[in-house]
């Protein structure tokens, strides 16, 4: 049980400044410098109607929003902070220096980077604790990930104490996704003094969504609602003072130690809100639900099983690992999202290839990873500089791998734990030796737990894998392995962690041991098993546990996975109906590489492909152009044929000959312009012609793409840009080429380019769609 | 949060580049699929706000519309209603996905959802129209930032003027881009006297003769 004394903080600024004259769309934050009496009359209103603390008048005061308004945002907002502090002088009330978000979205959804938003943030954040601002609020962000930076640059470049809200609709969601549990498990493992909510809601909504928080935060909540939904064709609120102050009545049951109002509210609410709650302690029970989250999903650790999906990791996965060393990180994306698809709750994120930058890495795919997939990350690194760069760009709460029970694992590796909030799996070994029995394990597991609490950090959010030793090297190790998986749970009760792969390693029919060993270990009591989540017998496995130890309620989602699961498959007929070129024109990519791999008993490999499979891919290249078929049926066409090219080259590799795609082509939309469907529609087709594509991504820097075709020995650069604002960076970016003595053919294409126009700006070849880029690839590389 | 609408198909396939070749089942199939994954995904949004016109501006504001087109349109007028609606980020993230799983679904997908804005504004404009029928009012029609000469500038200030970040999340990036992708800004005017319907928005906009969507669309 915890219990604080209310604070009342203050109303709207917005509102009050709208009833003075201000104009829609102008910039509040400038009334600081150019009225500031009006701002300070109106923080004295609110004191005087009971405020405990007033924010300042420096919502936007960032330099983003203040540009060409012709104040520095150090004057904006030392002006505000200056206007609150007379105001509160001779009163105890406190001076929150007000944040709201920077108002572009963050990559990678947006173009907006995390080092930009730091900065803007800590400019203001300085600004204002050297103007003498008591503290900080954080507020209206929908963004878990920006919220974040800038509690980062406050607790980094600031004594101020924190506190941060967040705006959702009623459905306990931001605009983005961010489910406010998450954001609440979140915000709390950042060391801030309270969280909750702001604006979006009138209080009995903003209520049932505080409830929410309130599961999974210990810390004091804050409620600052707007006065009722606003009315939508007048656009005013609907409360009155009295109506809201006793929708607000709520607050004392959830420990909302903090309340007062947004949007709508006015100093009359503010003393309506006093008559309830002024002098008032609140007070709640602690023991917040457990687990760690992305923005969007939660995973609780709350004894059930929640597999971690192991495919992003590049050991031994060599194309894998060229990918990322390519700066590209879309097959870790595609694995990403195949995983999640198939059932993974939790991904793992390894990107340790000899001779990569592992920090920069993994801030990359941490990044392109969040962007793309729901699930929580688990960061998995042996190297600590680049654990810190993938807690510190992942928007949510993470899981550390790992920690292990030496003194200089613990030591590095538990701070980073308790500065980002994250829980962490303890590896039960000291560094030098591998324990061989259940005791020595145990012994390491309690070395981790006890540090780790030492540390800061909750018990259950230390996770223990007690090690899977391969099987057939050290047969008695898994019955230890097991033993101490039962005790962990049953007596211990911390989360258990475990690879189980490697028990199979050097056997034949590895799944059979592996599924077996999992089985096992689930019905021991492991929680968090890491697998490969794309092979169904494991899924399966877990399915069918999750009802044999009960977590699976009435069988339920055991049924909804596996009823009408497809019959064992069969093989087609043989060839199906057709030829491989009407199933490549129908776009049938299952038909034609069962066709292919038909025609491949009795046909060479080379001969087929260019006698059947290349005259079919241009027989497409000519109906697109007669207009007999569009877009769409183009890729899917190519697509059929790339399925059955890889059905000929896995073919070819079996007889151990060089399978190699030609190219590369480098492809990338250009910095400034994140519209990547016609560069993505390209990469799909090139493929398919057989090129090997390293796709670059959106929102390319010049110097990335120079960088990036130097070292790859890119015989091609393909580059796209849909608005009239970004094409300048497309020819900035040729022109580095040619600066730079980079003599690649370049191939430019875009909705408002033409030819007449690529030549102007030095590209060497305009593609109008996807077909014209093959047709360019096909002749500069051939 | 508004309705989720119905897409118009012909809308969508417009988007594609479609010039009135043969439609296969898969592909019809493809786009049913599409239209299903955004309606259980997309949380689509709109603001408007009403302001009286003076001096061809919005009154109780600082903004001025950016460009010759716009005030011909608004010259009868006495009112301008500013909007902004978009479909929200799942719509972005289900296109971003289904683009990393190569094949065309990613891109018939960006196509629907482009149609699904579409309807979106158009189900509001609707409503508008009746309700200002019933003051004895005539609606232009809807503008946007990009067509003919109005700056892409102005969906910057539209947002700002209307607290899109705010009200329903929508963003302009620094090259003024809105983010989400999928969502639009305009203007439309409000007139005693009854509005000509202006030429189709391809016909004024600025990338007219390169614009890929134009090749084969219908002008409506």
């Amino acid at each position: 049980m915890r219990k604080q004394n209310v604070t009342i903080m203050d109303g709207a600024m917005g509102t009050m400044l709208q009833s003075a004259g201000l104009k829609a769309g102008e910039r509040p934050e400038i009334l600081s410098i150019t009225h500031p009496e009006l701002i300070e009359e109106i923080h004295r209103a609110y004191i005087a109607a009971g405020s405990e603390m007033v924010l300042t008048n420096t919502f936007c005061a960032n330099a983003h929003k203040l540009a060409g308004q012709g104040y520095s945002v150090k004057e904006v907002v030392t002006a505000s902070v200056g206007a609150a502090r007379r105001a509160c002088t001779g009163t105890g009330t406190k001076v929150l220096l007000d944040i709201g978000p920077v108002g572009e979205l963050l990559a990678p959804i947006g173009t907006l980077s995390f080092d930009e938003a730091y900065a803007l943030f800590k400019e203001m954040l300085t600004a204002g604790e050297a103007a003498g601002a008591d503290g900080v609020l954080f507020e209206t962000f929908s963004d878990l990930a920006e919220i974040r930076i800038g509690i980062l640059a406050a607790k980094e470049c600031t004594a101020l104490p924190v506190f941060a809200t967040m705006t959702f609709e009623a459905d306990g969601r931001t605009f983005l996704g961010c489910d406010a549990g998450a954001a609440a498990m979140t915000l709390s493992g950042l060391g801030v003094e309270a969280l909750g909510i702001n604006c979006s809601l009138g209080p009995v909504e903003a209520l049932q969504v505080l409830k929410r928080m309130r599961r999974y935060t210990d810390l004091p909540l804050i409620l600052k609602p707007n006065a009722g939904l606003p009315d939508p064709e007048t656009g005013l609120y609907r409360l009155d003072a009295a109506g809201f102050a006793a929708q607000m009545a709520g607050f004392a049951t959830l420990g909302a130690a903090y309340v007062g109002g947004c949007c709508g509210t006015t100093p009359a609410f503010i003393e309506a809100l006093c008559g309830i709650a002024k002098g008032k302690s609140v007070s709640w029970e602690t023991g917040a639900v457990r687990g760690i989250c992305s923005p969007g999903r939660i995973v609780e650790f709350d004894g059930d099983i929640h597999p971690i999906g192991e495919r992003i990791n590049p050991t031994g996965k060599s194309a894998f690992a060229k990918t990322l060393l390519d700066g590209d990180t879309s097959e870790a994306e595609k694995r990403a999202v195949t995983q999640e698809e198939a059932g993974a709750q939790i991904l793992d994120i390894n990107v340790g290839v000899p001779g990569i930058d592992e920090p920069a890495m993994m801030r990359a795919v941490v990044m392109a990873v969040s962007g793309i997939s729901m699930l929580p990350l688990q960061i998995d690194s042996s190297n600590p500089e680049a654990l810190e760069a993938g807690l510190r760009a992942a928007p949510g709460k993470c899981l550390i791998n790992s920690v292990n029970a030496s003194e200089e694992s613990l030591k590095r590796v538990l701070p980073l734990a308790k500065k980002y909030g994250a829980a962490v799996v303890g590896l039960t070994l000291d560094g030098r030796r591998i324990p061989e029995t259940v005791e020595e394990r145990l012994v390491y597991a309690k070395r981790i737990l006890d540090a780790a609490v030492d540390a800061g950090i909750r018990r259950e959010d230390v996770a223990i894998d007690c090690l899977t030793m391969t099987v057939s090297a050290q047969q008695k190790q898994a019955a230890m392995t097991l033993t101490a998986l039962r005790q962990l749970h049953d007596e211990w009760q911390v989360q258990t962690v475990l690879g189980v792969s490697n028990i199979s390693f050097g056997l034949p029919e590895r799944q059979l041991v592996t599924e077996t060993f999992l089985a096992q270990a689930l019905a021991s009591g492991l929680t968090l098993p890491i697998v490969n989540p794309n092979q169904t017998g494991i899924m399966g496995t877990i399915d069918a546990a999750r009802i044999l130890l009960g977590y699976d309620a009435g069988c339920a989602a055991y049924v909804e996975r596996h009823a009408g699961a497809p019959a064992p498959v069969q093989e087609k007929a043989a060839g199906g109906t057709g030829t491989i070129e009407e199933a490549i024109l129908r776009g049938q990519a299952d038909t034609a590489v069962q066709m292919t791999r038909q025609a491949l008993q009795d046909t060479a490999p080379l001969v087929l492909a260019e006698t059947v499979l290349m005259p079919a891919l241009d027989k497409v290249g000519q109906r697109y152009e007669a207009k007999q078929i569009f877009l769409p049926q183009l890729i899917n066409a190519a697509s059929a044929a790339g399925a059955a090219f890889d059905e000929i080259r896995a073919h070819i590799a079996g007889q151990g000959e060089n399978t190699e795609k030609k190219g590369p082509i480098i492809l990338a939309t250009v910095e400034g312009d994140i519209h990547d469907i016609g560069k993505n529609i390209v990469k799909t087709v090139l493929e398919n012609y057989g090129y090997a594509v390293i796709d670059l991504g959106k929102d390319v820097k010049p110097e990335t793409i120079c960088e990036r075709t130097v070292q790859s020995g890119a015989r091609l650069v393909g580059l796209s840009a849909l608005m009239t604002t970004t094409v300048p960076a497309m020819e900035r970016t040729i022109r580095m080429l040619h600066e730079r003595g980079i003599n690649v053919p370049t191939v430019v294409g875009g909705a408002v380019l033409t030819e007449d126009f690529a030549r102007r700006i030095g590209a060497d070849y305009y593609a109008k769609d996807a077909k014209a880029s093959a047709d360019i690839a096909r002749q500069v590389i051939g | 949060m508004v309705p989720v609408p119905r897409i118009e198909r012909r809308e969508a396939l417009h988007y594609m580049g479609w010039h009135g070749a043969a439609l296969d089942d898969a592909l019809l199939g493809q786009m049913d699929r599409a239209e299903q994954q955004l309606t259980e995904n997309v949380r689509p949004h709109l603001i408007a706000r009403r302001f009286s016109l003076r001096n061809g501006c919005p009154d109780g504001t600082e903004y001025v519309p950016g460009g010759s087109d716009i005030c011909e349109l608004l010259a009868e007028c006495h009112s301008v209603i500013l909007m902004a609606a978009t479909l929200g980020e799942a719509a972005d993230r289900l296109i971003r996905r289904s683009m990393l799983q190569g094949g065309s679904q990613g891109f018939i997908l960006d196509a629907a959802a482009s149609a699904m804005i579409e309807a979106v504004c158009n189900a509001w404009e609707n409503g508008l129209r009746k309700h200002v029928r019933e003051e004895n009012g005539y609606l232009t029609d809807r503008f946007s930032p990009g067509y003919g000469d109005m700056p892409l500038e102005d969906g910057r200030k539209i947002c700002n003027i209307l607290e899109t970040g705010k009200k329903i999340g929508l963003t302009v990036s620094a090259s003024n881009i809105m983010l989400p992708q999928k969502s639009v800004t305009a203007l439309i005017g409000i007139s005693d006297k009854i509005q000509k319907h202006r030429p189709a928005p391809c016909e004024v906009c600025s990338a007219r003769g390169t614009c890929a969507l134009a090749e084969g669309r219908n002008h409506r």
